[in-house]
């Protein structure tokens, strides 16, 4: 099971005390002390880290240099830039967004295809080149946010969820789909056959012992987690935000069959402490 | 099963795939009067789109109004001309000009789309404590959802903070504490970035002496996601302090006694598209409608909130 820091802290992000939360967003309010936090967290051990493709993510990635050794998953887009834009302006306004921010060479291949067949799936490359920094290494793995892969599964469009992993593993990168819905998904996923779409494919989810938002709920997705899958496993909220005793909730999630597990904290001794009972015997 | 959806923004698209993903037989019609966009979504979803309704003789087992408020109360006559089974509207039902009582059909099942009456800690408020014990309540509702100034109706009176963030908090103030009468004491608002209120901030009295105040913002920068709060005080000066994610308790000596957080009151849906609430809403909405603001009480929010924003004009 690979470890990796996630970002929550980084953007003000818990679950569990949204005070708490804005405290943590202030110790990290420049690229600076994250990409720090990042390099100290990678030192104590960890296999690797995620981070969202907001202002302040997309720079850390654009801006600094990592271990190379270690994993980077970057998460597409940030939610909340979209949410708003949408509210001031309406939906047609992420189509203008996109197509004013589209190269010359998609504007040609993609906007036109987009024009005449009006097809989501030909905004996804432009969108990519948008959100993905130019920085970031060959070989990382980009993510859908679960806001859009459970939309898109919720209007019944789980063929633009196929396209993005093409798109992505064709851009040099590796796939993976956050989503709250893992089971559902599963069933979208049953039909990729592609080997070279599905062997590095990561599909992350909730799951902690307290079984907070892990939909439908915890015996369902405990199953799921143990069927045969061509694609790995990501376990994110797992500790619950702190709702549940970390040593329990540790033990708990080292016990399932996953290939992934993602949390993170303000306190590089909480990482350290979490790392160790994570990668302990016991 | 039929629904109709009126137009096909945020919400609409939002009801649209949680209540897809919940029944699998469900027939779709979409009235979405944008050309542009009824065009794209027509090759990208699997329903029937329609320019407007003048085609739809037949009625639907389900209607939801998802369009503009100015445009809310002209939606549901037609539906009940057309003898739709039940509605749903997004609130605030037509906006805060919008206090005719004529409006309520009590014969027929008409909900507005109030969702934090599913948020997991307001739930449990309402089973946990009196109406007849509170002696006050504090309602707030802070984000950054405006970073510069809206365009069309976004920037006009069916909008502000008091129509689109405010009318939530007031609704859970009403339906917490049971109260729909209230006398405005007093009101500041402020426009920041758009025509219209910004931030509002009131006091307020119930007829049964409940001592309400108001915090409204949009504009404030610092805020990541939007978040309300309520804060409420008892009798026996115990207060509760509730936002989206936990429910503090503290004693009538300000000690923290207990902490209640969404992770301990674990909720389980079919289908999850930007929070459990959501999910639960167009679960209820199929089905009995129970919990839900009927039309009666989303009409005494409108009121309340025209008492507010009209306050100054009438105390000149």
């Amino acid at each position: 099971m690979k470890i990796i820091l996630g970002d929550n802290q980084f953007f003000g992000v818990n679950h569990f005390d949204l005070s708490k939360g804005q405290k943590t967003k202030e110790i990290f309010n420049s690229t600076d002390k994250i990409a720090n936090f990042i390099n100290d967290s990678l030192e104590l051990g960890l296999d690797g880290f995620m981070i969202n493709s907001n202002d302040f993510g997309f720079k850390v990635l654009d801006k600094y240099q990592f271990d190379t050794s270690k994993e980077i998953h970057y998460s597409i887009p940030y939610p909340h830039k979209y949410a708003a834009m949408v509210n001031e302006n309406g939906l047609l306004s992420l189509g203008k967004h996109v197509f004013k921010h589209m190269s010359l060479f998609n504007i040609i291949t993609q906007g036109i295809k987009f024009l005449f067949t009006r097809n989501f799936k030909h905004i996804i490359r432009p969108i990519l080149e948008i959100e993905i920094p130019k920085n970031l290494k060959k070989g990382s793995y980009v993510y859908l946010q679960n806001i859009v892969t459970d939309l898109l599964i919720g209007i019944g469009r789980e063929d633009l969820l196929i396209a993005f992993i093409k798109e992505v593993v064709n851009k040099g990168f590796k796939p993976g789909i956050i989503t709250l819905n893992p089971i559902v998904l599963d069933k979208s996923l049953n039909s990729l056959n592609d080997i070279l779409l599905t062997e590095n494919l990561v599909v992350c989810f909730n799951i902690n012992k307290g079984g907070f938002n892990v939909f439908p709920e915890k015996n369902e997705v405990e199953k799921f987690i143990d069927k045969d899958k061509n694609y790995k496993l990501m376990g994110m909220s797992i500790l619950s935000s702190g709702g549940a005793e970390i040593f329990e909730s540790l033990n708990y999630i080292k016990a399932l069959d996953l290939d992934y597990v993602v949390f993170g904290s303000s306190k590089l001794s909480n990482i350290k402490s979490n790392l160790d009972l994570l990668i302990s015997e016991t | 099963m039929r629904i109709l959806i009126y137009g096909f923004g945020r919400m609409g698209i939002t009801h649209f795939a949680i209540l897809k993903a919940l029944n699998q037989n469900i027939k779709f019609t979409i009235v979405e009067p944008n050309f542009i966009l009824r065009n794209l979504l027509s090759k990208n979803i699997n329903a029937n789109f329609q320019k407007d309704d003048s085609q739809l003789d037949t009625s639907f087992d389900l209607t939801l109004i998802t369009t503009p408020p100015f445009i809310h109360v002209e939606l549901l006559k037609r539906c009940i001309a057309r003898g739709d089974d039940k509605i749903f509207i997004e609130k605030p039902f037509g906006g805060f000009s919008n206090i005719q009582t004529e409006y309520i059909y009590e014969n027929k099942q008409i909900y507005i789309g109030y969702v934090y009456r599913f948020n997991p800690c307001v739930e449990w408020i309402k089973s946990n404590i009196h109406p007849k014990d509170i002696v006050s309540i504090k309602g707030q509702f802070l984000s950054n959802t405006l970073t510069k100034k809206p365009e069309g109706w976004r920037n006009g009176k069916f909008s502000g903070v008091l129509n689109e963030m405010g009318s939530h908090v007031i609704d859970l103030i009403q339906y917490i504490t049971n109260e729909h009468e209230f006398n405005v004491l007093s009101v500041s608002k402020e426009s920041v970035i758009s025509d219209n209120d910004d931030i509002v901030k009131a006091e307020l009295i119930t007829n049964n002496d409940i001592s309400v105040l108001l915090d409204f913002n949009w504009v404030k920068k610092e805020i990541r996601k939007p978040i309300f709060g309520l804060e409420i005080i008892m009798k026996d000066g115990v207060c509760y302090v509730i936002d989206q994610q936990q429910i503090k308790i503290y004693d009538d000596k300000e000690n923290l006694v207990n902490k209640i957080s969404v992770t301990n009151i674990n909720e389980t849906v079919p289908f999850y598209l930007r929070g459990v609430d959501f999910t639960k809403q167009m679960d209820t909405l199929l089905k009995s409608g129970e919990k839900m603001t009927t039309i009666k009480e989303s009409l005494a929010v409108n009121k309340l909130m025209n008492q507010i924003y009209n306050y100054e004009n009438n105390t000149r």
